[in-house]
């Protein structure tokens, strides 16, 4: 690159904003089609509900999961290529990192859409944010969405300003509103020390606050699965997983757009094959390391070979999802790594191979995540059928379309914004080998040391046992009468009925006493009566009874059928006070509402992202200021 | 459980998660009798049921409010199902029979699915006894027989 002259850098990049050839337009409208043909399956679907999909109550997830974590995982691209490699000062990464970046927000633009799109009822999404709860995954990565959405615009933006002044002061011609759009966006940037100096810093901050952001985002949609309880998901590599596939599939991702980039917006001398070669050894690494998290998920499971897990494996191994796994292992992980293992096949044409196959292989990687799992309940399956999911021409429609739509956003973007940073590539063109990367303190950290105690109240519940004195006895039959009465005889508690007929003791009536519940009465014994025309039962010790432990005992007369069916019914005291249980599900996850120290956590976490982020936009405007110096 | 139907986003996250797959889901517009459709909708009888929402058994809390055992246990002719208030300590099923809930567990060793899950099932299944005939080839402990 340094046979080019600066004004050729300008001029060779705005290039790319001209007008539109055949080629270009005809694959915008292209893109445009398919993009269309997807919302009007998604119309279908929205008219006749996901039954027009191939989900069901065994899948309740499917392609369009899939497809959210394969994206989600591309948005790694951005993260990894402008925060990693500015941090780490490789110098090379000047052309790329815009087009990472891009990569970024706009896969997230897909991503977030996806899971509305698998909502069944999408017009409720405000609900998440009325009645959300603190402790669902769900909400976590709403969150972590929504603040790695915020932060790659603005961390897309922040190295565009000086751009925007080059081409606000372009002297070639420009559509007025592409000038005006330039000028507003500039923010008044002429390069002055201090404003170089705020940009640096706010470039720097970001560069370290989107990472612990990309983190969270692809550990929270792992944990979307993680915190269930299925075999495959329910694991601790999850989280990790998640986030060495995001690099994978993210740095195979920048391989294929340099590449598509190269071909069709001729930027051979910007994005040269040294780009490749960079790159290659960044996928061949994380290939590594994913190939090594994938044996590790599978080789514990064979080996335990514990029922659940077993019927996964054996569905991935040689079962129903034995061409999607071993597709997945073949395409995805043993050919590219070999690719880029064997210096004859490391051409640049070899290393665009090997990340479109780890692009192909990375999409089915999350087909076998979502799916076999699904397909592999702990319950027997009706009908006893293995399970399979083909999904239907409205689901790959789709999936077609947000690809396409992906596409047409990223095409749109690099017509209206220079693709490739003209500043920084000017700037490695002036400084040549000397690095600008000065070295500098990490900012103090926010500090935060959560020191809070929880108190847990313990009701103490006393329960009285107090013996039973007798209440007056209603007759309800006027043949014979029913007396009841909870008495102590002998140091034992004794339920005890006497049957008289025209006050006249009944004998050898059998009388059977119950205990009344809410649905039935249950029994507590049954006694003939003795020649005074008593009755009894033991007392039911240890029975529940209402609020203050009382207890509806009921005696019947059921034999000497002349007296049969006289009942009466008495309220004693003396049963267990019902209580409600103090903490009905401990696990404080499903408690009705989120515990603290959780409330701390992504209040702390998010919060001070936040707080990060306005600081970095007050720096903007901090920035117009400082172009009057 | 109950579920909200008007509340319900229908992410479908709680039928992923569960490992009994005890949850079913509305994919299409249902099919609600129009006297059902007709009711004003609580999430205790859980119709009208509503496209894109989650549905599960909920053990009818509409009828036990009133007093009344589930349509399940109510409606199973051989009084198979038992149902009851765990805080009363009683079970009864069709036939008005009562148990005593935590005699009856321990007397019949009834066991609950998934228990190493710590999800803390409410169903109980009591394993067979006192076959008076051979059986074989289907799942053990489905049914009981009780008088």
């Amino acid at each position: 690159m340094s046979n080019l002259q600066v004004p050729q850098v300008e001029t060779d990049l705005i290039a790319t904003l001209g007008p539109m050839g055949r080629r270009q337009k005809l694959t915008i409208l292209a893109l445009f089609v398919v993009a269309l043909w997807g919302w009007i399956a998604y119309a279908h679907q929205a008219r006749y509900g996901l039954a027009v999909t191939a989900m069901n109550d065994y899948f309740s997830w499917g392609i369009y999961i899939i497809n959210f974590v394969f994206f989600i995982g591309i948005s790694m691209a951005g993260t990894l290529i402008s925060a990693m490699l500015r941090l780490s000062g490789a110098h090379w990464r000047g052309p790329i990192t815009r087009l990472a970046e891009a990569i970024t927000l706009f896969s997230l633009l897909i991503a977030g859409p996806m899971v509305i799109i698998d909502m069944g009822r999408p017009d409720r999404f405000y609900m998440i944010l009325l009645h959300g709860r603190f402790q669902s995954p769900i909400l976590w990565d709403v969150l972590s969405l929504t603040t790695y959405m915020a932060g790659s615009l603005l961390y897309l933006y922040l190295p565009m300003v000086p751009d925007m002044a080059i081409l606000r002061d372009y002297p070639g011609t420009l559509p007025k509103w592409r000038r005006k759009l330039y000028t507003r966006l500039s923010l008044g940037w002429t390069g002055t020390d201090l404003q170089r100096r705020i940009l640096d810093r706010a470039i720097f901050v970001m560069a370290i606050v989107i990472l612990p952001v990309a983190v969270s985002i692809h550990t929270v949609t792992a944990w979307l699965f993680g915190m269930t309880l299925r075999p495959g998901w329910h694991t601790t590599i999850i989280g990790p997983d998640f986030v060495v596939g995001a690099l994978y599939s993210g740095v195979a991702a920048v391989i294929t757009v340099i590449a598509l980039f190269r071909k069709f917006f001729r930027l051979e001398r910007y994005l040269t094959p040294d780009h490749f070669s960079k790159l290659a050894n960044l996928l061949l690494v994380f290939g590594l390391i994913y190939a090594y998290f994938v044996v590790n998920e599978h080789v514990g499971s064979i080996y335990t070979n514990e029922g659940p897990e077993q019927r996964l494996d054996r569905s991935m191994f040689g079962g129903t999802y034995t061409y999607q796994f071993w597709a997945m292992v073949l395409i995805g992980l043993v050919l590219p790594v070999l690719m880029l293992c064997v210096p004859r096949l490391r051409t640049a044409a070899g290393i665009v191979t090997a990340s479109i196959l780890v692009n192909i292989g990375m999409w089915l990687k999350r087909y076998v995540i979502v799916v076999p799992t699904l397909a592999a309940p702990f319950m027997p399956v009706v009908g006893g059928k293995p399970l399979n999911y083909v999904p239907t021409w409205v689901e790959w429609s789709i999936t077609v379309g947000a690809f396409a739509g992906l596409s047409l956003m990223y095409v749109v973007f690099a017509r209206i914004f220079p693709i490739i940073s003209i500043w920084e590539m000017q700037e490695s063109h002036e400084a040549s080998a000397n690095a600008p990367v000065a070295s500098r303190r990490l900012p103090a950290g926010a500090g935060l040391v959560t020191g809070l105690l929880i108190a847990a109240g313990v009701g103490i519940l006393t329960q009285s046992a107090r013996a039973a004195e007798t209440q007056p006895a209603s007759s309800t039959q006027p043949s014979a009468q029913v007396a009841l009465a909870v008495v102590t005889e002998d140091k034992e508690q004794l339920v005890r009925a006497t049957i008289t007929f025209n006050g006249k003791p009944v004998e050898n009536a059998t009388v059977q006493f119950f205990a009344g519940r809410t649905f039935g009465n249950l029994k507590l014994g049954e006694d003939k009566t003795l020649d005074d025309g008593t009755a009894a039962v033991k007392f039911p010790t240890g029975l529940p009874g209402g609020a203050n432990g009382e207890l509806n005992l009921i005696a019947e007369v059921t034999a000497s059928t002349n007296y049969a069916g006289a009942c009466t019914t008495i309220t004693a005291s003396g049963g267990v006070p019902a209580r409600a249980a103090v903490e009905p599900f401990p696990r404080a996850l499903w408690a009705p509402h989120a515990p603290i120290i959780l409330l701390v956590v992504i209040a702390c976490l998010f919060g001070s992202v936040w707080i990060t982020y306005a600081y970095v936009t007050w720096q903007l405007f901090a920035l117009r200021k400082g172009a009057s110096q | 459980v109950l579920i909200d139907n008007d509340r319900c986003i229908g992410c479908r996250f709680c039928m992923a998660a569960c490992p009994y797959g005890a949850r079913s889901f509305n994919w299409g517009h249902p099919h609600d009798p129009p006297e059902a459709a007709a009711e004003p909708y609580s999430p205790e009888q859980g119709f009208p049921r509503r496209i894109g929402t989650v549905e599960k058994c909920d053990f009818c809390p509409d009828m036990a409010a009133q007093g009344k055992l589930p349509a399940c246990a109510s409606g199973c002719p051989m009084g198979a199902i038992y149902y009851g208030d765990e805080n009363e300590d009683a079970v009864t099923n069709s036939q008005g029979d009562t148990q005593r809930l935590s005699k009856l567990l321990v007397d019949r060793a009834a066991y609950r699915h998934l228990e190493e899950l710590g999800t803390k099932p409410r169903v109980f299944y009591l394993p067979p006894a006192n076959r008076q005939f051979p059986f074989s080839g289907a799942p053990a402990g489905h049914e009981h027989t009780h008088e």
